[in-house]
């Protein structure tokens, strides 16, 4: 999953980054309002955790303009505010969630699984392939009911070829996906993973198409 | 308001007792007036009625006087007898005249007498001296009861009269009681229904300017004030939430992060190392919050100081701080001053000033002077930070103010640094007095009277 982090705070940036990336997310970050607003214009992001007040730019103001620019990433809004009339102002804006600081990195992740669900997954947390079965809460896969052992980018590329079930997921798409924008991979990278998925899994799950990309039907 | 004793029914129980009082003595006098009054009526009808009488003696043989004939008289029924002046004895009477002893009344200076008899009842009696035809006494008498029965019908009035008139005044005093008592229980409604959480109503003002009008506007100022003073406390108390929120939250982060998975030494290590940070963090938030009130507790301790020793001091703590910053914090005037001051409200006034000068310069300097002029010791501090708006200036010693600026540039701080300069400078008879260019700098000049 990837996610772009806008908050001012280096403290609470490091720390969410640290956890995130520990978690095998993809993380981008941006220290104020306008940055974070330009990287979710220009990245695709299957989360946007925005801080509320932001140097610049308050957070609730970026929400409005992406909104109203069209980007439709889920966003969830991080605020050191918890009064109702906050939630409700946030939620109105174009907040997918809402978590009030301090928050219990636990929640955090569940929250972003759930937006991810939600927004990318169509609401499924399962999903059934002939004898290969994929569980998204516990990111685990089994193949005959024994659990397959993916590396964290082997597991992302399949959970982000199924987000996109039915069309053709281009290399550059996959890169942005899997990396965050400050690495840089060599360019057969993606190849060898999808070699090792589905030597690990099945030949016939992920289909190629030449110079386009890859998909699962 | 039901059994309760009311303002009503205290004012309205004196209010009766006093009108009762004073018209228990009014009638008193004024039924002994009327008594008075009737009374010497009859007497001068008696006096009339023994001159006539005496006028008209006719004098007979042997010295014996006889009386008039219908004579008319103004009052009736009358008795007249004529006693001698030597033996007093009668020497002629009407048939009416009754039969009681008068020799003391004959002795007596006094003409007129109101007599109790068995037979008769009360009897007015008038005695006057005969000159001629012959020595003597006239005596006039008549019966009371008519006078009495008078007296009797308007004393039965007033005791009819007198409660009556003492209900109506209570019951006028009631009505007025009740309006002006209504604005009053109009506060009352009000002031009950006043909360913290709902200070904005007000008490309608009375249209007539009076002393309720000055109680309304009185309570309306206070709901004001209170409402200002619960706005700043619940300012500082989001103020406070949100900074305690961000360094919790890193805390919070980090140890779950860490708990999640086995990790190596250099991990936990790192782990711990953020979180005592922000342990150290909170602690001089906390700190900082207590200043406040630790300064009013200094008031009355004085010493002798050297204020340049002092000022060097604090100038060396806060060189890291400085240099972190890349300030370079320069004394250019450092006067040798001795003064009786309390040390801590001092310090505490350097520090901050010259803590504010580094956290709002980003690589500058910082120029300090410390001086006498006249009665005067100064401190200045010129900064080459970010400066103040004019319209933050002259908020900027509130308690819990902070400037857009400084919210946004991310600096930590509560708005409390300068408050509480302001509040040690009201202790030792010092002023503030700020100079500011936005984007250029700030100075900053204190005052200290040495007297």
């Amino acid at each position: 999953m990837k996610v772009l982090i806008i908050e001012d705070d280096e403290a609470i940036l490091n720390m969410l980054k640290r956890g995130l990336e520990d978690e095998d997310f993809v993380v981008d970050i941006a220290k104020n309002g306008e940055d974070g607003e330009y990287l979710a214009k220009l990245n695709h992001y299957d989360v946007i955790i925005l801080d509320w007040m932001l140097p610049n730019k308050e957070g609730i103001e970026v929400l409005k303009d992406i909104r109203k620019q069209g980007v439709l990433t889920p966003v969830l809004m991080l605020t050191a505010k918890d009064t109702t009339d906050n939630k409700i102002e946030g939620l109105n804006s174009g907040a997918d969630d809402y978590l009030a600081k301090p928050f219990s990195f636990d929640e955090l992740l569940a929250r972003l699984n759930a937006i991810y669900r939600r927004s990318v997954l169509k609401g499924s947390n399962k999903i059934v392939i002939d004898d290969i079965e994929i569980d998204f809460d516990a990111k685990i896969v089994k193949k005959d009911g024994e659990i397959v052992d993916l590396t964290a980018k082997e597991y992302e590329l399949l959970e982000f070829l199924l987000a996109n079930r039915g069309s053709v997921v281009s290399n550059e798409m996959i890169q942005e996906q899997l990396w965050n924008s400050e690495e840089f991979i060599s360019s057969n990278v993606i190849q060898v993973i999808i070699y090792r998925l589905r030597n690990k899994l099945s030949k016939k799950l992920i289909k190629s198409k030449r110079n386009l990309g890859y998909f699962i039907e | 308001m039901n059994n309760k004793e009311n303002l009503k029914s205290i004012i309205l129980w004196w209010l009766g007792t006093f009108i009762a009082l004073l018209l228990i003595i009014f009638n008193t006098i004024f039924y002994e007036m009327l008594k008075h009054s009737f009374y010497s009526r009859v007497e001068n009808s008696l006096a009339i009625i023994a001159n006539q009488t005496k006028d008209n003696l006719t004098p007979n043989v042997d010295q014996v006087v006889t009386l008039p004939q219908k004579l008319d008289y103004p009052i009736s029924p009358v008795m007249i007898a004529v006693f001698g002046a030597k033996n007093m004895k009668i020497i002629a009477k009407t048939v009416t005249f009754m039969d009681i002893p008068m020799y003391p009344y004959l002795k007596s200076n006094e003409n007129f007498f109101i007599v109790k008899t068995k037979k008769y009842g009360k009897i007015g009696i008038f005695i006057s001296r005969i000159i001629s035809p012959m020595k003597g006494y006239i005596v006039v008498a008549t019966p009371m009861y008519k006078v009495d029965v008078k007296l009797q019908d308007i004393f039965i009035k007033m005791i009819v009269l007198n409660p009556i008139l003492l209900f109506v005044l209570l019951l006028g005093a009631n009505i007025i009681i009740d309006r002006i008592l209504v604005p009053i229980k109009n506060i009352t409604k009000v002031a009950n229904e006043i909360s913290v959480g709902d200070l904005d109503r007000i008490i309608p003002l009375p249209m007539q300017k009076d002393e309720i009008y000055d109680l309304v506007q009185a309570f309306n100022k206070m709901v004001f004030r209170l409402r200002d003073d619960v706005e700043m406390i619940e300012r500082f108390n989001s103020d406070v939430s949100h900074e305690l929120r961000t360094p919790l939250t890193v805390l919070k982060g980090e140890l779950e992060i860490a708990l999640r998975k086995d990790r190596d030494i250099e991990y936990y290590k790192n782990t711990i190392k953020i979180a005592l940070k922000e342990v150290n963090y909170l602690i001089d938030m906390v700190e900082e919050m207590l200043l406040f009130t630790k300064i009013e507790n200094e008031i009355d301790k004085k010493e002798h100081i050297k204020l340049d020793e002092l000022l060097l001091n604090v100038i060396s703590s806060l060189s890291i701080k400085a240099k972190e910053k890349n300030v370079t914090l320069k004394v250019i005037k450092l006067e040798m001053i001795d003064f009786e001051t309390n040390p801590i409200l001092i310090k505490t006034i350097f520090l901050n000033i010259i803590d504010n000068a580094i956290k709002y310069t980003d690589n500058g300097y910082v120029y300090i002077y410390l001086y006498q002029k006249d009665d005067e010791i100064v401190f200045e501090v010129r900064d080459e930070g970010i400066g103040i708006s004019k319209q933050d200036i002259d908020k900027i010693t509130e308690r819990f103010y902070r400037t857009e600026k400084s919210r946004n540039r991310n600096i930590k701080g509560f708005g409390l640094g300068l408050s509480i300069v302001k509040k040690a400078l009201q202790f030792i008879n010092g002023k503030i007095k700020f100079e500011s260019n936005e984007n250029k700098g700030t100075k900053v000049i204190i005052k200290i009277k040495k007297s």
